[in-house]
């Protein structure tokens, strides 16, 4: 049991920490939320049914990603970049509203009734673990997850493009001062965060169900997590995707009555022990 | 045109106005300083030349392109790079990540990693550590050589030598002197005299955002220079 639940909290940690790294690392940037994100999450999954039931999972898994990416070029072009120099809650609300509006598109399209996506062929076995059969393509979402972590890390400590991204999220005006562009950085950070937020979406179809309420259901877990992990930390928001992930598998089991109340008694709790979130080290580190 | 040319500048914060009509130019390889009191607006005719001032009249011409209107990283691509008041290090890159951020500018030239460690050889031993791990004076040098990676035709420094010994002083006005000898042209606002008449070939002197007058910094200790100090 005990075995199969830390699995399930790895899976769906795996998607959590795919959506909310991404949401911090434009924070870090521009220093938006971007409540659209949840909605850019469904897209994804719903664009992921279409593909999957028209040509296979697999193709899927590769063309949302790159689709969503043109989401994030737009993102920034249109939104963040001709509103930089307005307040934050500004175009935090602005991203809130096109949110909205992307969502009923969607549900106009597809309906309202919840959609599923079987897992491919071969992903669909299950393996025994500690005894318990399991089903592989959960693992898959944690291996996806964990090469998604790994891959960040490697571009943001070892290339220059991510030193440059660590620099302006610490200190824009410094970064300006000494020549890095922060609008070419934020365009590239726009497209990976849209393209996770796709990739995200395709694996979860499999996995949970596709339904016209998972963008709100998503975005106000990813704004727990980035508030909890400190806004624009990546490693907190990783970290506390991860605690979410945990939290929310456990307590469903064995805190059932007061299980949809425990992500928001863990967010004042730590930010009553620690108002700037968890936020190791401060911006994109 | 000067390769830096400020031309009847105002400019300022918000709604305030700090430095009023001010024109002031430096050619390539030329040295020029800058000294005044505290609150005379040294700073912010630096920060308007990398863009973190409103500029309100007037034109900031690098290399022949005016850049008041362009985004701020644009100067340092055009050949100006700049060692801040505070020296503005960031303390979550390591010392060797700090002197890179200059390599978005893709200037190139004989100012690589190597020869900043050359000039400052404890940066070399200190290059894996973060930036938070440095003492005043390394920190300063740091700064320096962040901005000479940017290969530029004029090195602009505000208060380099701000709280350092005197010893150190002594460093960084060697460091400056073989700076110049490479070709490199220096814009720098200074308190310490010594370090301005070594290094730069002419001063100005600024008081209430505007420049009061100026000579060869040879002549700095001239009878006639003297009301200008006392501004
Ligand atoms: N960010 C800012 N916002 C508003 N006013 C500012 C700002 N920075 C400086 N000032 C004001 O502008 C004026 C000039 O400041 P500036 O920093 O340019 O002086 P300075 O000559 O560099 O002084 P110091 O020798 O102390 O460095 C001062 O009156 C200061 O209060
Ligand atoms: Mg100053």
């Amino acid at each position: 049991m005990i075995p199969t639940l830390i699995l399930n909290a790895l899976a769906v940690s795996s998607l959590y920490i795919m959506m909310a790294s991404g949401l911090a690392l434009i924070f870090g940037l521009r220093r938006v939320m971007n409540f659209g994100h949840g909605a850019i999450y469904m897209v994804g999954a719903y664009l992921g049914y279409t593909i999957a039931s028209g040509m296979n999972f697999w193709a899927a898994l590769i063309l949302v990603p790159l689709i969503m990416s043109v989401f994030g070029v737009l993102l920034e072009l249109l939104v963040l970049r001709p509103l930089e120099r307005r307040q934050q809650i500004e175009v935090a609300l602005i991203t809130f509203g096109i949110g909205i509006v992307i969502a009923q598109i969607v549900i106009r399209i597809y309906g309202g009734t919840p959609l599923s996506v079987s897992a491919p062929p071969l992903l669909a076995s299950s393996v025994k673990i500690f005894g318990a059969d399991y089903p592989v393509y959960r693992l898959f979402i944690t291996v996806i997850g964990l090469c998604s972590v790994v891959a960040l890390a490697v571009w943001l400590n070892a290339t220059r493009t991510g030193m440059f991204v660590r620099a302006v999220s610490h200190a824009p005006d410094v970064s300006s001062m000494m020549g890095i562009n922060a609008d070419r950085l934020s365009l590239l950070i726009s497209t990976l965060s849209t393209a996770f937020a796709g990739l995200a979406g395709v694996l979860v179809g499999p996995y949970l169900s596709i339904d016209p309420g998972m963008d709100v259901a998503m975005i106000i877990t990813c704004m727990i997590v980035v508030v909890i992990g400190g806004t624009g930390s990546i490693w907190g928001a990783i970290f506390a995707a991860l605690i979410f992930g945990f939290v929310q598998t456990f307590g469903t089991v064995y805190l059932h009555e007061i299980s949809v109340l425990l992500p928001y008694l863990m967010l004042i709790g730590i930010l009553v022990w620690r108002p700037q979130g968890l936020n190791f080290g401060g911006g994109a580190e | 045109m000067s390769f830096l040319e400020i031309s009847d500048l105002s400019s300022g914060y918000g709604k305030a106005t700090i430095l009023r009509n001010l024109s002031l130019s430096v050619d390539r390889g030329e040295a020029v300083g800058v000294l005044g009191r505290n609150g005379a607006g040294k700073s912010t005719l630096l920060l308007s030349i990398f863009g973190q001032t409103r500029v309100f009249g007037g034109e900031i011409h690098v290399a022949g392109t005016r850049i008041d209107r362009l985004p701020a990283y644009r100067a340092a691509h055009l050949g100006v790079s700049f060692s801040p008041q505070g020296r503005m290090i960031l303390p979550n890159l390591t010392v060797q990540e700090n002197l890179c951020m200059s390599l978005a500018t893709g200037r190139k030239g004989d100012w690589n990693l190597d020869a900043v460690f050359d000039l400052f050889p404890i940066l070399r031993e200190r290059a894996r550590q973060p930036g938070v791990a440095l003492s005043g004076g390394q920190l300063q040098m740091l700064a320096i050589g962040r901005a000479l990676m940017a290969n530029p035709e004029v090195l602009v420094l505000d208060e380099p030598t701000e709280g350092l010994a005197p010893v150190l002083v002594d460093v960084l006005t060697e460091a400056l002197l073989k700076v110049r000898a490479s070709g490199t042209g220096i814009l720098v606002v200074e308190q310490h005299h010594a370090l301005i008449r070594a290094v730069t070939d002419r001063f100005v002197v600024m008081a209430k955002g505007q420049i009061r007058g100026g000579g060869d910094s040879a002549d700095m200790a001239a009878e006639e220079y003297a009301p200008l100090f006392e501004l």
